[in-house]
């Protein structure tokens, strides 16, 4: 199994070198045919690394210890769909699934373009293919997923309790889709400076890919989120982690990039830096894979030392030295007349939500790799602390999130200042009404910056659908139709404005979730006996009985709590800890109770013999909030991504039948 | 190992097949039929996004997000952009 695994990916990489030489020799006159062989061969190298997953997966699924990767990370008592994940679960095989879904996106560029984008489109593969084959090589030489150990062991050691959850499933390959899903606009960007294409037409291709890498990234942010949540038991779902941080750096030069291409479609401006920030996303992705496959930091996600680091980095330094070489070339042809007319204009607003992005992404970058620079320049790793993260995440997200509601209402070019009154007037009365009822009914306002976010919240939420409101009586005028179909009709008509304003209104919800979890949270750890009770957060929790079980992967010790608010009893819960036999470690089950005011998170520290059971308990408000948002951010990801339908043109269906007559 | 053997040797050969295949049909009038299309798909696309973008612009006027004077100026540019591509799409072309 293991020689047909092997050579699927020495054949993949092969045909990938031949898609990169068919592609650049089409570009010579009269040499299209190669272009169509080129294609053939993408097509080719997606088969192949779907033959090479298949053949991974089946070992998988039948308990193939002779293959490390399956010895070391299974056994043969795992469910079914945690052997399929174990897939991603080490170094060799996430890479084999970045490897695939990167030809898969190939294979289904080139079916996409085959009318379409045909000047561009041997570049396009030609990079594809480059990025191809620089992961079929590890795979082949360095990091092989189908090396086979010597010896085999009668079962596996079993996957990691913390990586036997349902978001195994789902979130490394939702990252993974965002991460390469960037490599698609990257090529094409690629391909318009090589051609010298450098219009709008190379966005306006790739539109879809971009938005929905961004939502796959955005997601599967979210899904990782409440994983550590639900799993790890310290309380919190983030901890500015440097695998976390990897995949939110992308994600914030991406969003950028989705903003400011939007001031280059509308006035020409912005090529550079448009073309800068595209190749820094998909670096950043890179980098993402490099820190988590490097064994460069210490995390909880992190594989361990490897040999990958200095080839990411010879990679990383390639992708990006070729590309700003390239757009240092066409610098003259990239530069545009037109300029920023008004400080108040939207252009200007998207720089500077531009700015701010950037400068998040770029201390996220460097509170990640501070570690690793202080320990190569003065020999001691210091270690970047929640501290230092918050001190700047919390007032560039503030301006962010009023940007977010401001940026739709600002004109482009220029804003009058009557203009500016209209637009305004109503949503800072909402913001004013929102800070004095939040400062009567709640104790919002008892840290600054969470009394800030509600307020502005309520501003955006007003901006935001105040944008809807007049987009509808647009619509209603001209398109003579009743209000829903108004709203409806506005989703066809612009799906990417839209659907990007109801990802707006998720950012806004996603905001009420973090302030509210991250500045009012209150915790306490209690030791009680059987029918004893302990109070936290104004909350009574009642030990009513010991949990013991064991089938034949795991055994299981936990409680059952009777939770009392105000005397009546509103939930019993069961915090449990599991422990696995094969590979004899042990994982937390955090008991949580959810409403959209409140987390009750419980962690079972300890249960000694004498019947003393030691719990944590975190009273969390709004957490539900920003699992909501993650749907609605989906939602309007969704929206914004999907194509739209064309009707033919009436002249091309008149030359059309004019044609047939004809014949 | 027979099986083996003959599993890669499917994966080799249906590769080169799907590489080489092209290369191997005739080059003459389907090559210039397939290039005189892909030319339309083109204009299409270009016509497409002109379009789009002139709606786009009529409805950001309407909005009140363009004043009189830039909605004429990017409407009338747009509009001679879609004019000259209306104009190459229906004007007869040979394949070339």
């Amino acid at each position: 199994m293991s020689v047909v695994g092997r050579a699927a990916l020495l054949l993949a990489l092969a045909a990938a070198v031949y898609a990169i030489y068919a592609a650049l020799r089409s570009r010579r006159p009269e040499q299209g045919l190669w272009q169509r062989s080129a294609e053939g061969a993408v097509y080719g190298v997606f088969g192949l690394t779907s033959a090479a997953m298949a053949t991974m997966w089946l070992a998988l699924l039948t308990d193939q210890f002779e293959l490390r990767n399956i010895a070391e990370y299974t056994s043969s008592t795992l469910a079914w769909w945690f052997k399929l994940s174990a897939l991603w679960g080490s170094q060799a095989g996430s890479l084999l699934l970045w490897a695939w879904i990167l030809t898969a996106f190939s294979a289904a560029v080139v079916y996409l373009n085959r009318h379409r984008n045909r000047e561009l489109m041997p570049v396009v593969v030609a990079v594809l293919m480059g990025i191809a084959v620089f992961f079929c090589f590890l795979l082949s030489f360095v990091s092989s997923p189908f090396e086979t150990l010597a010896t085999v062991p009668e079962d596996g050691r079993g996957l990691n309790p913390l990586l036997q959850n349902p978001y195994m499933v789902i979130h490394p390959p939702l990252l993974y889709l965002g991460y390469v899903g960037l490599a698609v606009p990257f090529a094409f960007a690629m391909a318009a400076l090589v051609e010298k294409r450098l219009d709008t037409q190379w966005i306006t291709s790739v539109r879809t890919w971009t938005i929905s890498a961004w939502g796959f990234l955005a997601i599967g942010i979210l899904l990782g989120s409440r994983w550590a949540y639900e799993e790890l038991g310290w309380g919190g779902y983030w901890a500015w982690d440097p695998v976390e941080n990897a995949a939110f750096m992308p994600w914030l030069v991406a969003t950028a990039f989705l903003h400011s291409v939007m001031v280059q479609e509308r006035r020409g401006m912005l090529r550079v830096w448009n073309m800068s920030l595209i190749v820094l996303t998909f670096s950043l992705a890179l980098f993402g894979t490099f820190l988590t496959r490097s064994g460069i930091i210490a995390s909880v996600h992190a594989f361990g030392e490897s040999t990958l680091g200095v080839w990411f980095l010879v990679f990383i330094a390639v992708v990006m030295g070729g590309s700003v070489a390239l757009i240092i070339a066409r610098l003259p042809l990239l530069r545009t007349s037109h300029s920023l007319e008004s400080f108040i204009s939207r252009e200007a607003v998207f720089l500077y939500n531009n700015l701010l992005l950037l400068g998040l992404a770029f201390a996220v970058f460097w509170g990640t790799i501070f570690p690793v620079i202080s320990e190569t320049a003065r020999g001691t790793r210091i270690t970047v602390g929640q501290g230092y993260y918050d001190q700047i995440a919390v007032p560039i997200g503030i301006a962010l999130l009023i940007l977010t509601g401001v940026g739709p209402l600002i004109p482009w070019r220029k804003a009058s200042l009557d203009a500016l009154r209209r637009r305004f007037l109503m949503p800072l009365g909402v913001f004013a009404a929102a800070a004095v009822l939040l400062a009567l009914f709640t104790p919002a306002w008892e840290n600054w910056a969470a009394g800030l976010v509600f307020a502005s919240a309520a501003f955006v939420a007003a901006c935001v659908l105040s944008e809807y409101w007049r987009g509808m009586k647009v619509q209603h005028a001209v398109g003579d139709v009743g209000w829903p179909g108004a709203l409806l009709g506005l989703f066809a008509k612009n799906r990417r404005r839209y659907g990007g304003y109801l990802v707006h209104l998720g950012v806004v919800v996603l905001f009420i979730g973090f302030a509210g979890s991250t500045a009012f949270t209150t915790s306490g750890d209690l030791a009680l006996t059987p029918g004893q009770r302990g109070e936290v957060a104004g909350l009574e929790f009642e030990y009513d009985s010991a949990l013991r079980e064991r089938d034949e992967h795991r055994g299981t010790v936990g409680v059952n709590l009777r939770v009392f608010d105000d005397g009546n009893e509103i939930a019993t819960m069961k915090p449990r800890t599991n422990f696995y036999f094969v590979d004899e470690q042990r994982s937390t089950e955090i008991a949580i109770r959810s409403t959209p005011q409140r987390d009750i998170y419980i962690v079972l520290v300890g249960l000694s013999e004498g019947g003393v059971a030691r719990i944590s308990v975190f009273v969390n408000p709004l957490v539900m909030w920003i699992w909501i948002a993650g749907a609605i951010i989906a939602i309007g990801t969704t929206i914004a991504a999907w194509p739209r339908r064309r009707k033919e043109q009436p002249v091309a269906a008149a030359r059309r039948e004019k044609a047939a007559a004809g014949s | 190992m027979a099986l083996v053997i003959i599993v890669i040797s499917a994966m080799a050969l249906g590769t080169i097949v799907l590489m080489a295949w092209p290369l191997l049909e005739p080059r003459g009038e389907a090559a210039r039929r397939a290039s005189h299309t892909r030319k339309e798909h083109e204009l299409e696309d270009a016509l497409n996004r002109s379009l789009d973008a002139i709606n786009e612009i009529d409805f950001d006027h309407r909005a009140g997000h363009l004043s009189d004077d830039d909605f004429r100026e990017l409407d009338g540019d747009e509009r001679a952009r879609a004019l000259e591509l209306l104009r190459r799409k229906d004007s007869p072309q040979e394949p070339s």
